[in-house]
Formats: structure tokens, C-alpha cells, sequence
């Protein structure tokens, strides 16, 4: 496997024009996320100065969880976009899965560990299934997990029948809490969570097989398919991981906000993708699960600052959609079309 | 002397492959002839004048998603839902305020349109980025400012507007407004600008080396798209009497359903406004004889997921089967 794990490097920053120290700066800037880190420093120096209590351990606290939420959702978010794919799904299966756990368990009479696992095989079978629709016919990944967000979201909303009563057990909103402490260790447990999580996700990329398999997929697919990885079983299968990764947010999810609507999810599809493309994680690659950590981290700051200041979720809405433009513009750029011809 | 002809495939016999070549329709209108039929033996009171103007904000939806599509490379615009609601909010809560409210309206929201689709165009030649990143970007923006706007809907009161729900005369008022997409398609094709389009869909590195300006094409084709869309914008308003924000997000997924549909393919340079229009009537229909048999609504969502998954993998696998046999 020698060669997957060559052909999925990181293109190093090419230093054509002769030296100048923006041609260094742009470089590293490629090779690291300086700017977001720069960028992170700068806003929560900015909300410390103007909001009171921001700095407080509190107010940390409770923005690494919401940070801790929004990078677990934007998990499989990332792994499909370094692998040229694209999650539109996320609000849907997080909202199945926060409904499923909530309001079935009581309805059907089943225990949670039971909903969960039929929740975890139906969203597993579900993304799959689109990973395969997109990979067999070529269809853009974005309508094919709309269609499957919505049937999603769908068949458990008719199962529920537009109720949504029903709450989440006790120790799940013990585990989100931002006030809870892990073994007695003022750090609330979703952020431990999190950050083994990050671990995990960064040793799956970059050190295993099956990482340098989807990597090399995302760089360039026909020739990862001629060095034998069977490209659409990694798109099958990162499918499935996005969709089973949203259900256990939605879980989650449902034992941080209490109550659960069909809305829950919403935020957590234009956080998730704002995250991996602010953290300069670019369609196809190259990026890592740790950008889109500090993309979380950046955003979830940068959202409690301006909330701080009284914007709205509109406003917070706006303010994503043109991060992600610029963010785009700086790193996704394509080839020029009289460079393809 | 008898000669067997060579039967192709088992299902589907050359000649009706070269028909669904030429009609990439022919599917959705035999579905949605049928489902027609059904609706008029189950219904008994079947009003063609609200049913059209129901009908209207999701055919005008999915006709204005459709020149973007054929565009190709990725080409997509996910904005058309919520830019049709901001074109219904500037009407409802600035420009009937302002005294603006008449005829005059309809070449100001016109305008207003087909500019936030070419700067949808703008920014995707511009910064060379996937469509569909761009336009998800836009559309994040846009129901933020159709939230911000109009945080509670705006009821509208006494307007010529609400003559396109009702009816124009003895006609329904609806049918202006889903013809007028569909004439503004049809008199394109008496000028380059279409076939252009479908040429650079198809291929647009061949475009490109034949002298088309490929990105000024590409442009056109989302201002085309808003233009569409400010007409849908008119459609909703109409239908509601209002301007509401809850509305920015409900076509998008429909629309999009109604375009693979109707035979348009989502790699471009194939299919056409008249097929969206016809796979979003076999949408409206099915939804309404659903309704007639009162199924949950909510099945409704389930059910426009399958359709669209359905079109796009019958479209595919119809593409790759013309692929193959040339």
C-alpha cells in the first residue's frame, strides 16, 4: 500500500516566483492554518475586551461544548470532503436520531440502547445507500443526500406523528452539560469526548490504510481506482460514516437542548460545512480532521461574540454564508478553463 | 422471407430509447397524464383555478432551476426557493410601502432577480468554485436575509397580484405566470443564446476552444435562472397573499425533484425548461391524489426524497445506456 500512501500527500506549496516574503507567507499558509489560529486569537481577544464574563471558565466552557457539537457534526463532513464528496444529509439524520431516542423509545416501549442500534443500521444503510447512488450513476453528492436527509427526517416525523414530546434520559444531559465534570476534572465530558474524537479522526487519515484509501480517492479518483483501492466502496462506506456520525450528534444533541423539533438540525448543516471549508479543508483534499477543529472553534467563537453584541440568527446565518464564499476563494480554487483545454 | 429483428435490450427496445432521446420527457408526461386521469376520478370537485395557483411556486421552481443545471460542470442553483421568497418580501414589505405596489413592480422585481442570479454566475466564473459551494453559500445568505426582513409574515391586502391566485377574466390567473417562464425559454430559442448553452453543457472545453465565451454563457444562464425565480416570487406571493420567511427553503428540494424528472440530466447539456415543468406536475398530481386518499402529510417529504432519487438514477442510467449504444 506503499504507493496509496504516496499518491495521497499533500501537494508541497510550489515557490515558482523567485523568493518575497508573501510567496513564504502564502505557502505556509497552505501547509497551515495560521490565519484561522490568527483569526481565532483575534475574536475572542476582541469579545473578552468589549463582553464581560467572556473570558470566565463558564463562558469557555459552554463554548467548547457548543464548538465540541458542531466539530462532531462536521466529522463526517470533513471525511467526505477531502473525499470529493458532500454531506447535505446532516440535518436530517441528526434530527432522526434526536427524535428517535427522544420520542420512539417512549412510543414503541423500548429501551434506549435498542433504538439507538436500529437508529445507528437504518442511518448506516441509508448513507450507503447514497454513497453508492453517487459513486455508480455520478450524480452530484448534494441531491442525492437530500433526497436521503429528507426521507430520513421524514420517516421518523411520521412515526412520531408531529408530536414531539417525549425527553432524552437524565444521563445524557448530564454528559452535555457544560457545567458537568469529567471524574471530578472541570472539564465537561463532551469536550473529552471531543477531543478523542479528533485523536482518532487524525490517526485514521493520516496513518491508516484506510484513510491514505480515502484520501487518494478525494486526490484523484481514477488513479486510486489503478492503484487498486476500490473507490466506491470508500465513498460507500464514508457515506454511511457521515450518516451514523449525524444520528450520534442528533443523540447528543437531544440531551444538550432538552427539546427536540424538526429545526434542531438546521444550524448544524451550515456549521458543519462551514467549519471543514473555514478550516481550509478543500474539496478532494488536501486538509485534516484538525482544521476543521479550529474552523469549529473559530466559528462557535465568533457566533458568541456577535450574539454578545445582539446579532440575530439571521445575521449569524449571513455572516456563515460569507465566511464559507471567502474561505472558498482562498483556498478551493479550480483550473482555469483554457488551462483544461 | 421472414427477418428477426434484433431485439436490443430486454426492457427497453431501440425504439423507444431513440423516443425518450428526443423527449427526455416522455417518462414524466405519460406519469403525469395518468396521475391526471386519477386525480379527476378521485376528486370529484377538482378547481383548476386554485389548483393552478398551488401549483405555480413549484413549477416555476423547478423551471427556474433548470438553465443553471444544463450549464453544466456541477452547475446548480440551490437559491432559486429562497430568492423566489425575497422577491416575494421586497414586493410585500418595501415596495407596496413605498408606493411601488402597481405594474411597475414587475420589471423592478424582474431586474432585481435576474441580477441575484448573475451574481450568483458572477461569483462561480469569478472565483472558479463549485457551484454548488458557492450557491449553498448564497442560499445560507439569502434565508438569513429573508429571516432578518420579515421575522413575522406580512399580510397583503387588495392587490393586483392576488388576480395571479384567482382568476384573470374566465382564465386562471396562475397560467400567466407559468407560461411566462416557458415563452421567455421558447423565444430564446430564436436567438444562439440556447443552443450555446446546451453546447457548453455538454462539453465546455469544446465550447471554449470554438470561440464561446464560455463564462459569459454561464452567467446567463443563473440570471436567467432569478429571473425565473422573481416570477415564482410573484407566483408565492399571489398564492399566500403575503410575504413569509417559512416558505424560503420549501421548494428547494422539489424543485430540484422536478427537474430530474422531467429528463433534464444533472451533468448538463440535456433536458429543458418544458420537461421541469411536466416533472413538476407529476409531483403536484401525485401529492394531491395523496392528499385525496388522506395520507399524512408528512409522508410528503418522504415521498419527494424517493422521487428524486428515483429521476436521478432513471436519468442516469438512461444517459449511460445512450452513452453506450453510440
Amino acid at each position: 500500500m506503499s504507493t496509496v500512501q504516496q499518491a495521497a500527500k499533500p501537494p508541497v506549496a510550489s515557490t515558482r516566483a523567485p523568493g518575497g516574503a508573501l510567496q513564504t507567507a502564502l505557502g505556509l499558509q497552505r501547509r497551515y492554518p495560521i490565519m484561522q489560529a490568527v483569526a481565532l486569537v483575534a475574536v475572542f481577544v476582541y469579545g473578552a475586551a468589549t463582553l464581560d464574563g467572556l473570558a470566565s471558565a463558564s463562558s469557555i466552557r459552554s463554548i467548547l461544548v457548543l464548538a465540541s457539537l458542531a466539530g462532531l457534526a462536521a466529522c463526517g463532513q470533513t471525511m467526505l470532503i477531502l473525499m470529493g464528496g458532500f454531506d447535505m444529509s446532516v440535518s436530517g439524520f441528526i434530527v432522526g436520531g434526536a427524535l428517535v431516542v427522544t420520542s420512539l423509545t417512549g412510543k414503541y416501549n423500548i429501551s434506549f440502547g435498542v433504538a439507538l442500534v436500529g437508529a445507528i443500521v437504518a442511518a448506516g444503510l441509508m448513507g450507503a445507500m447514497a454513497g453508492q447512488i453517487c459513486h455508480r450513476f455520478e450524480i452530484q453528492p448534494l441531491i442525492v443526500t437530500l433526497a436521503t436527509g429528507a426521507i430520513a427526517v421524514g420517516v421518523v416525523q411520521v412515526q412520531t406523528g408531529g408530536t414531539l414530546a417525549g425527553s432524552s434520559p437524565a444521563w445524557l444531559s448530564r454528559l452535555t452539560s457544560p457545567a458537568a465534570k469529567t471524574f471530578g476534572v472541570g472539564v465537561p465530558p463532551l469536550v473529552v469526548l471531543w477531543v478523542v474524537v479528533t485523536i482518532a479522526m487524525s490517526v485514521f487519515l493520516h496513518r491508516t490504510v484506510g484513510g491514505r484509501r480515502l484520501m487518494a480517492t478525494g486526490a484523484n479518483s481514477r488513479a486510486a481506482e489503478f492503484s487498486l483501492v476500490r473507490t466506491r466502496r470508500v465513498w460507500t462506506l464514508a457515506f454511511a460514516f457521515s450518516a451514523v456520525v449525524a444520528v450520534l450528534v442528533g443523540v447528543l444533541l437531544a440531551g444538550f437542548a432538552g427539546s427536540v423539533d424538526a429545526t434542531l438540525g438546521n444550524p448544524y448543516l451550515f456549521q458543519s460545512v462551514a467549519a471543514v471549508i473555514v478550516g481550509g479543508t478543500v474539496f478532494g483534499g488536501p486538509g485534516d480532521y484538525a482544521r476543521t477543529v479550529l474552523g469549529a472553534l473559530f466559528l462557535t467563537t465568533l457566533t458568541t461574540v456577535l450574539i454578545g453584541h445582539g446579532a440575530s440568527a439571521a445575521d449569524q446565518q449571513i455572516l456563515y454564508g460569507a465566511i464559507i464564499l471567502i474561505a472558498v476563494a482562498v483556498y478551493g480554487r479550480d483550473r482555469a478553463l483554457r488551462d483544461r483545454v | 422471407m421472414a427477418i428477426a429483428v434484433p431485439v436490443r435490450g430486454a426492457h427497453s427496445s431501440p425504439n423507444v430509447r431513440k423516443l425518450l432521446r428526443t423527449y427526455s420527457f416522455g417518462f414524466a408526461l405519460v406519469l403525469a397524464l395518468a396521475l391526471l386521469i386519477a386525480n379527476l376520478l378521485t376528486q370529484s370537485s377538482f378547481g383548476w383555478t386554485e389548483q393552478l395557483a398551488t401549483f405555480a411556486p413549484l413549477a416555476i421552481g423547478a423551471m427556474a432551476s433548470t438553465p443553471s443545471i444544463i450549464s453544466g460542470r456541477g452547475g446548480f442553483d440551490l437559491t432559486i426557493s429562497p430568492l423566489m421568497t425575497f422577491i416575494s418580501i421586497l414586493f410585500v414589505s418595501w415596495l407596496v410601502p413605498a408606493g411601488l405596489g402597481g405594474y411597475v413592480a414587475i420589471p423592478i422585481l424582474l431586474a432585481i432577480g435576474a441580477a441575484c442570479g448573475a451574481i450568483n454566475g458572477l461569483i462561480i466564473v469569478g472565483l472558479r468554485v463549485p457551484p454548488m459551494v458557492v450557491t449553498l453559500s448564497t442560499y445560507f445568505i439569502f434565508i438569513g436575509i429573508d429571516l432578518k426582513t420579515t421575522p413575522t409574515p406580512v399580510t397583503l391586502q387588495g392587490n393586483w397580484i392576488s388576480d395571479f391566485g384567482g382568476s384573470v377574466g374566465p382564465i386562471p390567473g396562475a397560467l400567466f405566470t407559468i407560461l411566462l417562464p416557458l415563452a421567455i425559454w421558447g423565444l430564446l430559442g430564436l436567438v444562439p443564446y440556447k443552443r450555446i448553452l446546451y453546447a457548453v453543457g455538454s462539453n465546455d472545453a469544446t465550447a471554449f476552444s470554438s470561440g464561446v465565451n464560455v463564462s459569459a454563457v454561464r452567467v446567463g444562464a443563473y440570471a436567467l435562472g432569478g429571473l425565473f425565480a422573481a416570477i415564482g416570487g410573484f407566483a408565492i406571493t399571489a398564492l399566500v397573499s403575503s410575504a413569509d420567511a417559512g416558505t424560503a427553503s420549501s421548494y428547494t428540494l422539489v424543485a430540484v425533484a422536478a427537474v430530474a424528472l422531467g429528463g433534464t440530466s444533472l451533468a448538463g447539456g440535456r433536458g429543458g425548461v418544458l420537461g421541469s415543468l411536466i416533472g413538476a406536475a407529476c409531483i403536484y398530481l401525485l401529492q394531491s391524489l395523496l392528499n385525496a386518499v388522506q395520507i399524512n402529510s408528512t409522508w410528503l417529504q418522504v415521498m419527494y426524497g424517493v422521487m428524486l432519487l428515483i429521476a436521478v438514477v432513471f436519468g442516469a442510467a438512461l444517459t449511460r445506456a445512450q452513452k453506450e449504444a453510440r
